[in-house]
């Protein structure tokens, strides 16, 4: 059930609803109207603030992005007016559920790049922020980019303090900042590790909780979907359509776990106004989780390959240069979600394997990616371990 | 109103008048919607790692104002027969861990016998049949028949040992496939077609104090002797350990709870832990470092397909889900192995442990293949 995307603009906010499926209470999300902000996203034209900024103008905000306007303000999405997945859409019909009749067409996205505002701006240029800011009455501010707590600090003060209409600042931070344990999930109140790579997350979830804002962490685990720009999914695909094994690090058992871009912007957009986000953090990603042999054979399964052949290999034995021979950190990561469940009326609406498919059919499987496929590292591991080396088909 | 019935009441939390009466404070009130005192009976199994399950379980349940009866497997003439079980009638058994414990529970009433033989059960009527000794129809079918029609609430205690793996998402949630041998599968499949009102619970591995059967002792029994630690490879494998008081609570909360009727829920600590987890945090609360040996069980000769001779877990990843149960029974696990691990070291160590003597022959059949001396 996605939210109603009413002609005239709904307004409208997922809420818990708790409805029987298969004999198994799961929570849904019926609608309920929220009035509308005038928000401010930062970043907001990669990945996650594409599929975010469209459902907040769909549920009828006003939806403005801050950025340097390198990459077109507006563009379309997977899910938008591509000739040829609109014709997908019209013969697959109901087959795949509300979600497909819910995405973009022609018209939804005509709206959208007309009703989304921008400012454009390098907010690394901390004094232009303010300048740009000051006195803009916005009320919620969704950081999606945001890295280092000086960052932040501009738009907490030119939005807060006197006169400020700022009401929430809810901020896209990582679940790499827990410290790595051997007991998992991570939970939100567990141990962070300040000496991480995700470090600046951290110090702005810091900074925001010492500032007295209504302030909401997001932390996503892996993210994947369509125009993911990070190599997650499209690592495993490139393998599998050119027929080739994967090469997995150490046994294959490592656990992780994948959240569907869409999910995640749900949960953002679960944040507005609700009084059970303020000023707490909330792990954010799918349900249920995966070991990196298991990924190989959901990707194949979303692709309608057959079932990979995998190949383990140990990575002390290499030197892989500035390579990466796999998209994942080689370790258990994965992270509870049942906060975000219980508190936010959240809940993904994407298994492994559907979003998968999601991500194969309006993404990889329409002849698209980021990077292009490179097996340096792979035909290095397999020569090495003397297996057969591959030949494109 | 009974004297038991009065003490109980007072147990549970509820004020009471000179005449016996509930007083009506927001407090009282609280308590009061939830009791309505039931007869719970627990039928119990004499050993595993689901007999302490009893004691517990009665513990939280008489806590909460109820009335507890276990009826604990301990079938004398069976076991006489049997060596070296010939000297465990249910006298010996009483001896033992947890059984030697129920003295202890003041309101606890024990009766042994046979929950396959009428003629050992206790008088009845229950509101509430536990069934902690079952694992197949027919050792289950018995007091499923005779609790048929009495009992408002059923509640069959199974495992979630029936789950299939699955090689893509190792974590079992309930409604996902369970082997089609699974003994439990059957039972739950004649509960529902005799219609009784049921909850089945699937725990995974408990610890925790009184266990009949090891769980972390095997890490400490190595670590404390400065023996390695040999564990199936990678080592890196997942497995739930559940504290025995998060799995009786969960149990005690299905009494007066019709929301519980016809469900699954499964029964565990909301965090895994690796192998080698399992080994450093042992090593720490001992101040020791765990000589680690990684083996692979196949190659080694001592199992194959998930089991390892000797180990005490199965070797794949083993964890569950109970989220479900935290929606729905508003159930929250107080522990986490981690946190208990200096806890359970020292009640081995206070048990006398380190110094029995503990057969270490799978070991040295493991470390010689891999070459490591110990």
């Amino acid at each position: 059930m996605k939210q109603a995307k009413a002609f005239a603009g709904a307004r409208v906010q997922p809420k818990a609803v708790r409805c029987i499926t298969n004999g198994r209470a799961r929570l849904a999300v019926s609608c309920q109207a929220v009035e509308p902000k005038k928000i401010l996203m930062m970043g907001g034209t990669r990945f996650i603030g594409l599929y975010l900024a469209r459902q907040l103008v769909e549920a009828g905000h006003e939806v403005t992005l801050y950025t340097r306007g390198k990459k077109a303000i507006t563009s379309q999405i997977a899910d938008d007016t591509d000739w040829g997945y609109k014709k997908f859409a019209s013969s697959v019909k109901h087959i795949a559920g509300d979600r497909q009749i819910a995405d973009d067409t022609d018209w939804g996205y005509k709206k959208f790049a007309s009703s989304v505002k921008h400012i454009a701006g390098d907010r690394q240029d901390f004094d232009d922020v303010r300048r740009k800011l000051s006195g803009s009455g916005f009320q919620v501010v969704f950081d999606i980019n945001g890295r280092e707590a000086v960052e932040a600090e501009p738009l907490l003060d030119s939005l807060t303090g006197r006169g400020g209409s700022l009401e929430q600042y809810i901020y896209c931070s990582s679940a790499g900042v827990y410290l790595k344990s051997d007991q998992m999930p991570h939970r939100e109140e567990d141990a962070v590790d300040f000496k991480s790579r995700h470090k600046g997350k951290l110090e702005t979830e810091d900074l925001l909780q010492r500032s007295g804002v209504n302030y909401t962490s997001i932390r996503p685990v892996y993210i994947y979907g369509p125009l993911n720009y990070n190599p997650v999914e499209e690592f495993f695909f490139h393998r599998i359509k050119a027929g080739r094994p994967i090469c997995v690090p150490g046994s294959g058992m490592q656990v992780t776990q994948l959240g569907h871009v869409k999910d995640l912007a749900d949960a953002f957009q679960a944040c507005i106004g609700n009084p059970n986000a303020a000023r707490q953090v909330f792990n954010i990603s799918g349900e249920r989780y995966v070991t990196f042999d298991g990924l190989a054979r959901a990707c194949a399964k979303a692709a309608g390959a057959p079932e990979p052949e995998i190949i383990h290999f140990n990575a002390k034995d290499f030197d892989f240069g500035k390579k990466k021979a796999f998209p994942m950190r080689d370790q258990h990561f994965y992270a509870s979600i049942d906060k975000a469940q219980a508190l936010l009326g959240w809940s993904p609406k994407y298994g492994l394997i559907d979003g998968l498919k999601d991500s194969y059919d309006k993404d990889f499987g329409l002849g698209m990616c980021r990077k292009p496929a490179d097996f340096e590292v792979d035909d290095m591991i397999l020569s090495k371990l003397g297996k057969r080396s591959y030949s494109y088909a | 109103m009974a004297l038991a019935q009065l003490g109980s009441r007072r147990a549970a939390g509820v004020r009471v008048s000179a005449r016996g009466h509930a007083v009506r404070g927001a407090a009282s009130r609280r308590s009061a919607v939830v009791v309505r005192a039931d007869k719970c009976l627990i039928v119990n199994t004499k050993g595993g790692g689901h007999a302490f399950i009893g004691l517990h379980l009665a513990k939280e349940l008489l806590a909460k104002g109820h009335d507890v009866t276990i009826f604990n497997d301990g079938d004398q003439a069976k076991l006489s027969a049997k060596a070296p079980f010939k000297e465990y009638g249910s006298a010996k058994l009483s001896a033992k861990a947890p059984f030697k414990e129920y003295g202890s529970v003041r309101g606890l009433k024990v009766h042994w016998g046979s929950p396959v033989d009428y003629s050992t059960y206790p008088e009845g009527p229950f509101d509430v049949v536990y069934d902690n000794n079952g694992k197949d129809l027919d050792s289950c079918k018995p007091l499923i028949d005779a609790a048929k029609g009495m009992c408002k609430h059923y509640v069959f205690v199974a495992s979630a040992g029936a789950y299939k793996a699955n090689n893509i998402e190792p974590m079992h949630f309930e409604g996902d496939e369970r082997k089609s041998s699974a003994g439990h599968v059957t039972v739950e499949k004649y509960l529902e077609a005799e219609g009784l009102p049921y909850t089945v619970f699937q725990p995974l591995y408990i610890y925790g104090p009184h266990t009949a059967k090891d769980c972390e002792q095997w890490f400490v029994d190595r670590i404390i002797r400065d023996r390695p630690v040999p564990i199936p490879t990678p080592g890196v494998q997942l497995v739930t350990l559940s504290h025995v008081e998060d799995v009786a609570s969960m149990l005690a909360a299905v009494p007066g709870n019709p929301a519980a009727i016809r469900q699954h829920y499964n029964i565990c600590s909301d965090r895994q832990i690796s192998f080698t987890g399992i080994a450093k945090a042992v090593g720490k609360a001992l101040g020791k470092e765990p000589r680690i040996v990684l083996y692979s069980p196949e190659e080694v000769g001592t199992g194959k397909s998930g089991k390892a001779e000797g180990f005490p877990f199965r070797t794949i990843h083993f964890c569950a889900s109970s989220d479900k149960a935290k929606r729905e029974l508003g159930w929250k696990p107080k522990h986490t192995f981690l946190e208990d691990v200096p806890a359970l070291v020292r009640n081995y160590t206070a048990a006398g442990r380190q110094h029995k003597d503990v057969d270490f022959s799978v070991d040295d059949k493991i470390l010689s293949a891999m070459r490591v001396y110990a």
